[in-house]
């Protein structure tokens, strides 16, 4: 019995290792390709460490904005019943699965210097957000923040409320029971939440290019880089690619072994 | 008195009407059947719950009147709490959680740690300060949970069921701790629990709560000897009836009679105690005024004794030896013959 379960059909391996190959011979090709010999001198280059930087700087950024706004929103939406919760739940999770050029194009709406938005930060502050650094950022954290959102919002329903019943009963403020019941109880799904929303952040170009544009130094992350490279320099692109690469596998990696309970827990 | 509980909550299908009074340093324990309300009475009174009407008072101070809408946050009561599933925290170590009541309240890091230390001492779980509570068997989880409780020294001392989850000999064990450590809190004790023997060992007083109502209040003693709900006879272990007594006969509800010598007459309450009810293979010859004929439904054996159930006009349930039990063959099933003297029917008004 155990053999037989043990050996599937021949034409579900067969299937299986094409969806494998599928997946493996692009990254394969990237790691093949890739101009080994002048790595370290494409990667020293000016250009690609202020790339890399930038990205680093912005996606470090936008998670950090994402715990922070999105930590309180995923306690309200797993806790507080209002009416038109299920709407904004949609809402605030909605960029997750919107083309991120349209989010940028909406992104350019509120907070372009024409937006509803911008053009007050520009009359009464002289903040303007589109092409410049922090609108990378904007951009980042309104693709990023609802992975952060939904994981969380999972943790706090599965959270035992009775916990801070009990630390209630012991004196403890709303805040005290938050900081020492709460968040520990749900940190392994925070920090699974903040690396998946750093991972999207990083690897984000379509609302990047549309609201923050391309500016070495100011705008261009890593994934503007490749595709400006890709034209000019492709030995540039298939090492800033496989950076990339590189980073994702070891979120996906790190997060499949360690967070997967608290993760799928968090999602379902 | 220093806890005073006139409260009305509506909950679902539970309605529970509640008039509780508790001196200082007096154990009361609630005892009743799941779903009569125990728990919620007990979340009204920790302020985990809302009443809808009436008043809760705590040595003088309002904590909860919904007419003069004042309600008291739990935090800001003097209470503890333990929980039946003890909800230890899980990130911190037993001295933290100890300690937790302490810093809450506004203690120093060192004073809280200092004190939380030495209630384990107290409670001789100084080896566990360090552990957290994944480590811990449910005993000593049971035994963490009331140290914490105990540590803040509350007025009042709430027990929601704390040794429902135990084995059993676990449970004798940590029944003793919880009772030594009981009698050191100068505070009103209030024990909600569905074990009589909880109930007996622990508490000074006992509350029936049945279907959100209290049916019987008072020493545990003068409940036992005198039941008035058929879920406090079988909690002890007694026959009861109801019915109107006229010159030492009792006319039963269901309109059958039952002989008594006792000289209570109208609505009385007929307890019989299974010792007194002798059972026979035929029908017994003498002085015996109650004798039936019944089917034997059950036979529980527990240690030499039988409790023997007898379904017939009056059902009634027999204790005898178990070596008895044997010689009449009660088996279910079995036609037997049961008689109980009038001396041993005893009566009190309803």
């Amino acid at each position: 019995m155990t053999v037989e379960r043990e050996r599937p059909p021949a034409i579900v391996v067969i299937l299986a290792a094409i969806a494998v190959i599928f997946f493996a011979a692009p990254l394969t090709a990237l790691a093949i390709r890739a101009p080994w010999s002048s790595a370290w001198e494409l990667l020293s280059s000016p250009e690609v460490r202020t790339a890399l930087r930038l990205s680093l700087v912005c996606s470090l950024a936008a998670t950090v904005l994402a715990v922070v706004f999105g930590t309180p929103l995923a306690w309200v939406l797993a806790r507080v019943e209002f009416p038109g919760s299920r709407v904004v739940r949609t809402l605030t999770t909605l960029s997750m699965v919107l083309p991120p050029v349209v989010s940028g194009v909406a992104l350019l709406l509120a907070f372009g210097r024409n937006g509803i938005i911008g053009r007050s930060l520009d009359d009464w502050f002289g903040i303007q957000l589109p092409f410049s650094t922090a609108g990378v950022i904007l951009a980042e954290t309104f693709v990023a923040m609802p992975f952060l959102v939904i994981t969380l919002e999972g943790a706090f329903r599965t959270a035992d409320r009775r916990l801070e019943e009990a630390a209630f009963t012991l004196g403890a403020s709303r805040w005290i029971t938050f900081r020492r019941v709460t968040l520990p109880a749900i940190a392994p799904s925070m920090a699974a939440g903040a690396v998946l929303a750093w991972a999207r952040a990083l690897g984000e170009f379509g609302a990047t290019i549309t609201f923050a544009g391309n500016y070495p130094g100011r705008t261009q992350t890593i994934p503007l880089a490749v595709y400006l490279a890709l034209e000019t320099n492709p030995d540039a692109a298939i090492m800033l690619s496989l950076i990339l690469v590189v980073i994702s596998f070891g979120v996906i990696f790190g997060l499949r072994s360690r967070w997967l309970g608290a993760l799928t827990g968090g999602i379902s | 008195m220093t806890l005073l509980a006139h409260l009305a909550v509506v909950r679902g299908s539970l309605d529970l009407r509640v008039e509780l009074d508790a001196r200082r340093g007096e154990t009361i324990a609630i005892l009743g059947p799941n779903g009569a309300g125990k728990s919620t009475l007990l979340r009204c009174l920790a302020g985990l719950e809302r009443i809808d009407s009436g008043r809760l008072e705590l040595d003088g101070t309002v904590l909860d009147d919904p007419a003069a809408r004042i309600f008291i946050e739990p935090r800001h009561r003097h209470i503890g709490v333990v929980f039946q599933d003890d909800l230890l925290f899980p990130t911190l170590t037993v001295l933290e959680n100890v300690a937790f009541g302490l810093r809450s309240r506004g203690a120093t890091k060192s004073d809280a740690r200092t004190r939380a230390a030495s209630m384990l001492e107290r409670l001789n779980l100084s080896t566990l300060a360090a552990a957290r509570p994944a480590a811990l068997s449910g005993g000593q989880s049971q035994q963490v949970a009331l140290a914490r409780a105990l540590v803040t020294e509350p007025s009042l001392m709430l027990l929601d069921e704390p040794l429902a989850a135990l084995d059993v000999t676990t449970k004798v064990e940590i029944r003793r701790a919880v009772r030594e450590q009981l009698q050191a809190v100068d505070g009103t004790r209030i024990l909600v629990t569905h074990d009589p023997v909880d109930a007996f060992a622990l508490a000074e007083r006992v509350v029936i709560l049945e279907d959100g109502l209290i049916s019987q209040s008072g020493v545990l003693a003068d409940v036992a000897a005198q039941p008035r709900t058929r879920y406090v006879a079988d909690l002890i272990g007694v026959n009861l009836f109801e019915g109107r007594a006229t010159d030492q006969s009792v006319e039963l509800t269901d309109g059958r009679r039952i002989v008594s010598a006792s000289a209570t007459t109208g609505e009385v309450f007929v307890l019989v105690h299974p010792r007194s009810v002798a059972l026979h293979r035929s029908r017994p010859e003498g002085s015996p005024r109650n004798v039936w004929e019944g089917t034997v439904v059950d036979v529980d054996l527990e240690r030499d004794r039988a409790r023997v159930r007898v379904d017939g006009p009056i059902a009634l349930t027999a204790e005898i030896t178990a070596i008895a039990a044997t010689q009449l063959a009660a088996r279910p099933g079995e036609q037997i013959w049961l008689s109980v003297k009038a001396t041993e029917v005893e009566t009190y008004p309803r």
